[in-house]
């Protein structure tokens, strides 16, 4: 499909409130939680796309994440859990002019709707999806989630997860994602750059937020207030260089028969190897182009509503 | 104009939903279902209409739904366990009132079962399958000749009433070829989808006017509403107000049965002199209709009572029979789902026997024969 058109003019002033509806605010979110960060990126990511809201449809699942659809003022689809990518591919396909943007939570996305993650990264629908990792399920209190670091205490992992979590960035790369980009709450004017970036292109864009959920997860794992939580998703995680990164991934290419069988005991970092366990922030990986192929789906018409397309 | 085609069940319901002016289809695979999305994929673009197949039938519910909030009819089709599957989001339908048609080629269940047998136990799921409260309507076809005009029909039904329409074939009707007078598409009534005629500011998407409901708006049209699975009020702002939940349940309750006089459909053979009825719906009425003919060249008054619309079932009918015959029959390829329905509706006036089996074979019309004669010797004894 094409892409959203750029700017015509400089947007300056940014009101978040002409993004939100008011009548349901308060919001259902706990104090101090950054989902209210998350939601005022993507309203300003679209104000600064110049993009109508008549235009932005926002699909979200079930979860806190999920709520985020009734407070934003677009054409917003509150659906079951996980499956929030299934219905944002019915939709797009049926009025492909329309920037539809999902929303969901790590267990939304990762755990009950993975398969459908997987294949909307297949298909490379022109679809946005903002994951928003916490590393806990909120909504139902603090239960174990797919991306609870080993060691995270959580009500149904109360002596700590031994399970490995999600990797969300392998797992884009290799179900064919157009884009992945990865931000915390933090640093939120990266998080609008991003999420630009990904209503900028074709194919499925994926931006991972990590957010803090300090009253559920922080509690029991010793970061029960807000800024003691973002201290540590600050220290957990680090800005991306990618130039460096692909120098630093040269030399070693091996393949697996050439590579030595080293007995784990005597496992060594190799040099040259990045041993920084820290998550990368940035934009991790842009393959565009030749990704979308949804007009292939119009086999013998212009797409319903869109008669630009062929 | 009219031509004469030969089809089967699932083609005829393919066809049907094309002239009914479905215009996107996702689903999965699954026997004996599949020939539906076999023939749409080629159908479907080439009248303009977008085919997908999902990676499940859970995304294929999903996607019909976000389809037709795109403002295309939608459908998929589907057999038992995907049926299953499709359950979640089919509530999803209902609650949120978006309009979709879902095929499912019933086959014997439960789990795998007997995956190329055809069998009539879904009859209770289709009613009751999602959870909670919720209204339905489900069609049931005994033909390929009627799947066409009931695919039709089901899309129309859909937008009228602004709800899920489940098709309930089996694969008897499914996997049979036969002659089908394909009507000229321009003879056919289409209910097109209907479109808001306030301004965004004054429109309310989910009105609860008892027994009516409202246009729904495409996205992306200036309306920009909330659609949730949450329940919620007129503007579809989730709500747990107690007042604003029970007037949702009023119009929920009642926005299929103001108008039963519209949705119900049945048929009735040799009914106004029968002293004994059958009650057969879908390719077991096919049986049921041939013994009619064969019991009554033995003296044997057999009439039949064959429900079109499951759900809603027709019940004044039933009820004004069981004041007329001196018992039902209901032979139906499960353990008896549509006989508890004529149970309860006769009410302990009228023996009701089942004739029952789900064992993969089909019901003859020799033994819906047997039974009326055991069941006429009683009443002569």
């Amino acid at each position: 499909m094409t892409a959203p058109a750029p700017p015509t003019q400089l947007q300056t002033s940014f009101i978040l409130r002409e993004y939100l509806r008011p009548q349901m605010l308060p919001s259902t979110w706990c104090p101090g939680c950054g989902l209210g960060i998350i939601l005022s990126s993507i309203a300003q990511a679209v104000h600064f796309r110049g993009l109508a809201k008549d235009q932005v449809a926002m699909v979200s699942g079930i979860g806190c994440t999920g709520r985020m659809s009734g407070y934003a003022d677009f054409n917003t689809l509150h659906t079951t859990h996980g499956r929030a990518p299934a219905f944002a591919t019915g939709l797009k396909l049926a009025r492909p002019e329309l920037t539809v943007i999902t929303v969901m939570g790590d267990g939304d996305a990762m755990s009950i709707g993975g398969n459908h993650l997987v294949h909307a990264m297949r298909r490379n629908l022109g679809l946005v999806a903002v994951v928003v990792n916490n590393s806990v399920y909120g909504l139902t209190g603090g239960q174990l989630s797919p991306t609870t670091p080993v060691g995270g205490h959580t009500t149904t992992a109360r002596a700590g997860s031994f399970e490995r979590p999600m990797n969300l960035e392998a797992l884009a790369r290799a179900a064919g994602a157009a884009f992945f980009a990865r931000a915390t709450v933090n640093h939120s004017f990266g998080l609008t750059k991003m999420v630009e970036r990904a209503l900028s292109g074709p194919g499925f864009a994926l931006v991972e937020v990590i957010s803090n959920c300090h009253v559920l997860y922080g509690k029991m794992n010793e970061t029960p207030e807000a800024a003691g939580m973002m201290m540590a998703m600050d220290a957990n995680t680090v800005r991306s260089n990618p130039t460096l990164q692909r120098r630093a991934r040269l030399p070693v290419r091996l393949t697996d028969a050439e590579t030595p069988a080293v007995p784990a005991a005597d496992a060594r970092p190799l040099a040259g190897v990045q041993t920084d366990t820290r998550l990368r922030r940035g934009v991790i990986f842009e393959r565009r182009g030749r990704v979308d192929y949804s007009g292939r789906y119009y086999a013998q018409s212009a797409p319903p509503g869109d008669d630009e397309a062929a | 104009m009219t031509h004469i085609a030969f089809m089967h069940g699932n083609e005829a319901a393919a066809e049907g939903a094309v002239a009914a002016g479905c215009r996107f289809y996702a689903g999965y695979p699954i026997t004996p279902s599949s020939e539906i999305a076999e023939i749409l994929s080629g159908r479907l673009p080439e009248v303009g209409g977008v085919f997908i197949q999902m990676e499940d039938e859970i995304a294929s519910m999903a996607a019909i739904i976000g389809a037709s909030l795109g403002g295309l009819k939608s459908a998929t089709a589907t057999s038992g366990p995907g049926f299953s599957l499709m359950q979640e989001n089919l509530g999803f339908a209902v609650m949120s009132e978006i309009p979709c048609v879902v095929v499912n080629v019933q086959r014997v269940g439960p789990s795998t079962g007997l995956p190329t047998k055809a069998a009539q136990g879904d009859v209770m799921q289709a009613r009751w399958g999602t959870h909670g409260d919720h209204p339905i309507i489900a069609l049931t076809p005994s033909s390929a000749q009627e799947t066409y005009h009931l695919a039709v029909r089901a899309f129309n039904l859909a937008e009228r009433f602004r709800t899920p329409v489940i098709l309930l074939m089996d694969a008897i009707v499914a996997q049979l070829k036969e002659k089908v007078e394909v009507p000229d598409p321009a003879s056919l009534q289409i209910v097109p989808r209907a479109a808001p005629s306030v301004p965004p500011a004054d429109y309310k998407p989910f009105p609860f006017a008892r027994g009516e409901v409202g246009p729904l708006a495409v996205f992306g049209q200036g309306y920009r509403y909330h659609v949730t699975g949450l329940l919620h009020d007129e503007h579809g702002y989730p709500t747990e107000d107690p007042a604003v939940v029970s007037a949702w349940w009023e119009h929920m309750a009642t926005k299929l049965d103001a108008h039963l006089d519209e949705i119900l459909a049945w048929e009735e053979v040799q009914l106004a002199d029968a002293d004994l009825a059958l009650v057969a719906y879908g390719g077991t009425a096919r049986a049921a209709a041939h013994a009619v003919t064969l019991a009554r060249s033995e003296g044997i008054k057999l009439g039949l009572l064959r429900p079109i619309t499951l759900w809603p079932f027709p019940e004044e009918a039933v009820r004004r029979l069981a004041g007329q015959v001196r018992g039902f029959i209901v032979p139906e390829l499960n353990l008896g789902q549509i006989r508890y329905e004529v149970e309860r509706l006769s009410a302990g006036r009228v023996p009701v026997e089942g004739l029952h089996r789900a064992d993969g074979l089909q019901i003859t019309p020799d033994q819906i024969v047997s039974a009326a004669r055991a069941a006429h010797a009683r009443d002569q004894a």
